[in-house]
């Protein structure tokens, strides 16, 4: 817990709401937060005013960047420490998820995934506010192609099907009752534990040279038929189902750079798929290797420990294998080299085992184990086992797959805002 | 060879970090869910909480 001057908080405050510095704007409010002294931050004239010039910065770097995390952060940190209380007088409000009851509950839920505790005045300033910052921006930009105004439903369909942030790529696949639909006419077995489904379909790129063009996609998804089909009836029983369940991975034609990604159900009940990429997964699976490394060597010392083996073989051996298994220059090929290195150090340093039939064969499950490669397909069939085994949830696959910080989980939520955030505009413009 | 599931019971009150550190894990490499939720590293579990350590798989 940090001790924050009220007045020195001001201070900063103003400053960086003059110069429009939203860093250092999150980094104050950030420190607020911590704060065991609680500021009382209804004494900044026009504080919403000015929070809102910030935001709209946020937003507008955010569409120029690809990256969000700053527009989110203000609003979260604004909503903690409350700042969107109406402080002024005014005329009583008719509250906004009253004036839109079939969006509002999807948008609600969306907001709680993104900010967790929020009130009715965020609600408002997420309703009423943030749209008239968002058509701001849009009222003065043009489409970088043909450099006609952009339109909000071409925004919208731009963001349902192409989103792209924190260069995660998104693709819509299809609504849940077409993917049903193919699922049932078109499934073929993959191998004994999965199913493969080819979809062809195409999407229309709206801010492109030619927007009118349509652009063709072919993928190969894999699929666990019998999770599928509790998502399938999951889906019947409860209509909207919001926490983004995995449906399945694409394994060719997908939106990563090597084509791969991973697809789940949306609460619009859409079928989307985020990137993944095999190169960056590849440390991740080195590092786990690594780990796997340790646990063996650990478990090998006490093992020759408890065996009674002279303390010089024990070192030397493990020192042995800590330098011969370099996880980044070897792997399941290197596995009969390894082991043979191995019989040859024994053989050149006298060691005698006690049990030589039942060492080595520890000696090589474990090596098979350490050096064996992880396909993508591995790792999503492990996700699946688990679910089947109520260890994970359908809905935690999409928190463990990440960029960075960013989830596809967060992803997919941040979509989400952006087309509930247009679809509200397209209706206060009906207004 | 990722089907190594090692059922662990947290005996005393610590951070995720701490967790981490003990399991000789390198946060930025593996995913962890508390409750089924992502937390930071310095959210507190004790025995009662139910945590998911999977190495991570990389997004696009």
């Amino acid at each position: 817990m940090i001790h924050l001057n009220e007045t020195e908080a001001f201070h900063k405050l103003e400053l960086y709401f003059k110069t429009k510095n939203v860093s250092k704007l999150i980094e104050i409010l950030q420190e607020a937060c911590n704060s065991e002294k609680e500021i009382d931050f209804s004494k900044i004239k026009d504080l919403r005013f000015k929070l809102s010039s910030c935001v709209k910065i946020a937003l507008e770097a955010g569409v120029m960047s690809s990256d969000f995390s700053n527009f989110f952060k203000i609003l979260n940190l604004a909503n903690l420490l409350r700042l969107f209380r109406i402080q002024e007088k005014s005329p009583p409000k008719v509250k906004s998820s009253k004036i839109f009851p079939n969006c509002s509950h999807l948008f609600l839920e969306n907001l709680r995934a993104l900010f967790q505790n929020i009130d009715q005045d965020f609600i408002d300033y997420i309703m009423d506010d943030v749209p008239l910052l968002a058509l701001d921006l849009i009222n003065n930009r043009v489409t970088e192609f043909t450099g006609t105004k952009i339109r909000i439903e071409d925004l919208k369909q731009y963001v349902e099907n192409v989103f792209y942030a924190y260069t995660l790529r998104t693709r819509k696949i299809a609504n849940f009752e077409e993917y049903i639909l193919m699922f049932r006419l078109n499934k073929k077995k993959h191998d004994d534990e999965l199913v493969e489904l080819e979809i062809n379909s195409v999407f229309q790129e709206v801010f492109s040279f030619d927007p009118t063009q349509h652009i063709e996609f072919e993928e190969v998804h894999v699929l666990d038929e019998e999770l599928f089909e509790t998502v399938v009836e999951l889906h019947q029983r409860e209509k909207v189902i919001y926490d983004y369940p995995i449906i399945s991975l694409v394994t060719s034609g997908g939106v990563g750079p090597q084509g791969k990604g991973f697809a789940y159900l949306t609460p619009l009940d859409e079928v989307v798929e985020v990137c993944s990429d095999l190169e960056q997964n590849k440390a991740y699976i080195l590092k786990f290797k690594e780990f796997l490394k340790s646990i063996f060597l650990t478990h090998l010392k006490k093992r020759l420990i408890d065996e009674m083996y002279p303390t010089s073989t024990v070192n030397g051996l493990i020192d042995f294998l800590k330098n011969n298994l370099q996880l980044e220059y070897i792997n399941i090929e290197h596995y009969e080299l390894i082991i043979n290195n191995i019989k040859d150090y024994f053989e050149t340093h006298g060691v005698e085992l006690h049990d030589k039939e039942k060492f080595m064969d520890f000696l090589k499950t474990s090596l098979f184990s350490i050096l064996t490669f992880v396909k993508l397909e591995d790792q999503f069939k492990l996700r699946m086992k688990l679910i089947r085994e109520k260890k994970l949830r359908l809905s935690d696959v999409s928190k463990l797959v990440s960029l960075g910080d960013v989830t596809h989980h967060d992803i997919l939520n941040q979509r989400q805002f952006f087309i509930h955030l247009l679809d509200r505009l397209s209706r206060m413009q009906e207004e | 060879m990722e089907s190594q599931l090692k059922k662990l019971i947290v005996e005393k009150t610590m951070t995720v970090s701490n967790l981490l550190s003990e399991l000789g894990l390198e946060s930025q490499y593996f995913a962890v869910l508390v409750d089924g939720k992502r937390v930071d590293l310095e959210h507190v579990i004790d025995a009662s909480t139910e945590i998911i350590i999977l190495p991570r798989i990389a997004g696009g």
